[in-house]
């Protein structure tokens, strides 16, 4: 089954810039995806497009077998929820404790119970955060806060997990230790997608490739891709 | 809801200089919105005041005829332009220098007779026929002995009130649209510096009062608050300023009943709590549409 399917999508921004143009794209269920391309080549843009944060100027975009290009603002909450988002600046709350961080994510889902928080435990304990859970963000190495925004997916148990250059910011053995806790979730059960200009952690894990360029798909590899 | 509130106020906490400077602008605002509003009440009193004065008045001899003055009292009274015809007489006319002229009323105490004539006052609708009625008055040496006309004079004063009242208005929503754009300003820088925050409360799903409800309590709080403050600060002040004013200038109508402190609190109150959150909803609305 397709988890998410792009078909002929256009995104063209007010300037006339072409972002995307005429997409076509097809992740399976499960799948886990490298988005590749240099800087400006629309890695970013497509995953916005992904959570509806940006609208494309026209094509269809499937998540979850949902045409989410014919979403009501009402609706994008319940869309984001199964779609855990992963940024190169981790985009952790500042005033919130690791823990509180990673909860926060099921008070938004109103699961913020008894076992909510049992189940925060667990995921802090899954990345390797368990002895962090007090401290605050400013406490943590790059790692380990990319850790935090990894367990902030993973505690609502989303389907989907997009990771805008979760890498960037990180060096380079810290990096792999996130993709691989990134191939852990997706070991789980969810799809994962990660945009990434890496050409060594796309390489080393040879995995579904597609690589962009000019906003235009240059190349897909559903297996053993690689990013040359 | 238990979480909309609790966040409210631990992001008050949290934010606490922030939330502190929004307060007090809150507060400076309101005082001198409110103090404003204090004056243009005085004002609008004064011109009222000044509205109800008579434009003539007649001296009586002392010794008229009851059944003379009588007839006086309704000839001009049917005659016209003339609004309303006052008898007052010498008892009253005593009193009411001791009402108004209370440091002076010892003076009376002096005097062992009573110095005051007894007096028409005529109030007219048009003070330009105020002149005629005051020669014809004259006329009547059997019971009148002076005539004082002050058409000129109220007429100036009316217009003068007037241009005053609309002015004072005109100051009274210039200044009250200030206040509200300082407030709401305030509010939105305070939104503005946690913008990353409903940029990720939105990320990871959040429905849009779910943000919001937090801000809006906070802005509403932050209104309130300021406003407790400035009704504190203008109750104090009024009540302490009010009665040293009204004893320097005895004729200043300033209004020292509590009645109208407590409503122009609870109106200074009310103004924080909507501004404080409808400002709040709208700087949040901005974030979340992005």
């Amino acid at each position: 089954m397709s988890m998410i399917v792009l078909h002929d999508v256009v995104k063209m921004y007010r300037t006339g810039a072409i972002a995307l143009d005429h997409i076509n794209i097809y992740i399976p269920q499960r799948d886990f995806v490298f988005l590749v391309g240099p800087s400006g080549a629309g890695k970013s843009t497509l995953l916005r497009l992904l959570t509806k944060d940006q609208e494309p100027s026209s094509g269809t975009i499937y998540v979850d077998g949902i045409n989410i290009t014919r979403l009501k603002r009402s609706e994008i909450p319940s869309l984001r929820r199964r779609i855990g988002v992963i940024f190169q600046d981790f985009k952790l709350l500042p005033n919130l404790s690791v823990a509180q961080n990673v909860a926060f994510a099921l008070k938004v889902t109103g699961e913020d119970d008894k076992r909510g928080r049992e189940f925060v435990a667990q995921t802090l304990d899954t990345v390797g955060l368990a002895n962090r859970a007090d401290h605050y963000p400013f406490q943590l190495s790059g790692g380990e806060q990319q850790r935090v925004a990894i367990a902030r997916c993973l505690v609502t148990r989303a389907p989907i997990v997009i990771a805008d250059e979760p890498t960037g910011n990180l060096d380079r053995e810290t990096g792999w230790e996130t993709i691989k806790l990134l191939a852990k979730v997706n070991a789980q059960g969810a799809t994962v997608v990660v945009a990434t200009h890496n050409q060594e952690l796309v390489n080393r894990m040879q995995r579904h490739v597609i690589a962009l360029e000019d906003g235009r798909v240059v190349h897909d590899e559903m297996v053993s891709g690689y990013y040359a | 809801m238990r979480y909309i509130v609790g966040a409210a106020f631990s992001a008050l906490w949290r934010n606490r200089f922030t939330s502190f400077a929004a307060i007090i602008t809150t507060a400076v605002m309101l005082v001198v919105f409110t103090a404003f509003l204090a004056i243009n009440d005085t004002l609008d009193k004064m011109i009222d005041t000044l509205g109800r004065r008579t434009n003539l008045v007649a001296y009586l001899v002392d010794d008229a005829k009851p059944s003379e003055v009588n007839a006086l009292i309704s000839s001009i009274g049917a005659r016209p332009g003339v609004d309303q015809v006052n008898f007052i007489s010498r008892a009253e006319a005593a009193s009411s220098f001791r009402e108004t002229l209370t440091d002076l009323a010892e003076v009376l105490d002096v005097i062992e007779t009573n110095p005051f004539p007894a007096s028409i006052e005529i109030r007219m609708l048009d003070p330009a026929g105020a002149l005629e009625i005051a020669e014809e008055l004259r006329l009547n040496t059997a019971v009148v002995e002076q005539v004082l006309v002050r058409a000129d004079v109220v007429g100036k004063l009316l217009r003068i009130s007037r241009m005053a009242r609309i002015g004072g208005t005109i100051i009274v929503i210039a200044l009250g649209a200030v206040t509200l754009f300082v407030i709401f300003n305030t509010i939105r820088l305070a939104v503005y510096s946690r913008r990353e925050e409903i940029e990720i409360m939105k990320l990871i799903g959040a429905t849009d009062w779910f943000v919001r409800g937090p801000f809006v309590i906070e802005g509403a709080f932050i209104g309130v608050v300021g406003a407790g403050i400035a009704a504190v600060v203008f109750v104090v002040g009024y009540s302490n300023f009010g009665p040293v004013l009204n004893s320097l200038v005895a004729f200043l109508p300033i209004q020292t009943e509590t009645g109208f402190v407590a409503n122009l609190t609870l109106f200074t109150v009310l103004v924080g709590a909507v501004v404080g959150s409808v400002g709040s909803f709208f700087s949040v609305r901005r974030y979340l549409e992005t």
